[in-house]
């Protein structure tokens, strides 16, 4: 049975609600930081998107058990070093999410 | 100064600077008190929690007075405001109960994993559809993804309870496995629904 909770106002919650824009925002004084976040942010979703068609092969079975583990290790690493580099310019992975308005989110 | 939402009351809540525009005030406070999208939003719901009612500006959007000078949103203000007119947001959230779970590190496992999380976010997503569609309140696009679909629907304020109650209600009629949990927060001000159309000049 599906459990209801009531939620305080988390951090996580704060950000969604904080983040209610469609607009990416490059400020002069933080360019480098907002740059990257752009950046970094296709090549997350450009990441994403090789995953999911990853899946879908996978799911089709049109791919071998070696090819299955070379992707996937691929795929984790690539995941990890978009991770890495974000950090160093102090953004988190859920602030790679791009927001393409009525699109939605890239990831 | 910048810019925290609209009304179209004379009266302004305290510690706003009111800055007319037409039939249109907009609601200002002090940079030094608002210099981040936290700040801004803690100002908004402040607002909000005395009762009174507006246009929350996006925390996230840093707006000046200068910025509004020029807006183009002015035309927008009007509909939005027949949307929103004594409404707040409720904030619901499909999610597993545990989101913490360790990943495996061999490439094939991962990608299996990753398989099974894409299925699971699937299903969450239909649950909250169907919660929401029995809700029959106006609700924004889910958004899916990191393990969990999210909704704000938008409620009156003076429904809140009983709407937060039907929530409880029509999420226990819904069978789902148990690892499953629905988070509900709010009443907020309705930032979801007061975004299109307030893009400035």
């Amino acid at each position: 049975m599906t459990e209801t909770t009531e939620m305080p106002p988390t951090q996580d919650m704060l950000n969604r609600l904080s983040e209610a824009t469609d607009r990416i925002a490059i400020d002069p004084e933080t360019v480098e930081q907002d740059l990257a976040r752009v950046v970094l942010g296709l090549m997350a979703f450009l990441r994403q998107l090789m995953e999911l068609q990853a899946i879908r092969r996978m799911e089709a079975g049109a791919l071998s058990a070696a090819q299955e583990e070379k992707l996937g290790t691929t795929l984790m690493k690539a995941e990890a070093a978009i991770h890495d580099v974000a950090e160093k310019f102090g953004i988190s992975p859920n602030d790679l999410a791009l927001d393409l308005g009525p699109l939605g989110k890239t990831i | 100064m910048n810019v925290l939402g609209w009304t179209g009351d004379t009266n302004v809540p305290p510690g706003a600077q009111p800055f007319r525009r037409g039939r249109w005030t907009a609601l200002l406070a002090s940079s030094d008190s608002t210099k981040t999208p936290h700040a801004r939003l803690a100002i908004q719901v402040s607002w909000f929690d005395t009762g009174f009612d507006f246009i929350p500006v996006a925390p996230a959007q840093q707006l000046t007075r200068a910025d509004v000078t020029g807006a183009a949103c002015l035309g927008n203000l009007e509909t939005i405001w027949k949307n929103i007119e004594g409404r707040g947001q409720f904030w619901l959230a499909v999610r597993p109960r545990d989101e913490h779970r360790s990943m495996p590190c061999q490439g094939r496992a991962w990608l299996q994993t990753r398989k099974a999380r894409q299925d699971q976010e699937r299903h969450h997503k239909t649950l909250l559809d169907k919660i929401v569609k029995e809700l029959n309140l106006p609700v924004n696009a889910c958004q899916q993804g990191a393990q969990r679909a999210s909704s704000a629907i938008l409620v009156p304020r003076h429904a809140a309870q009983k709407t937060r109650l039907a929530i409880a209600q029509i999420a226990q009629k819904h069978e789902t496995s148990a690892d499953v949990t629905l988070a509900v927060s709010g009443l907020w001000p309705p930032l979801a629904f007061t975004q299109k159309g307030l893009g400035t000049a």
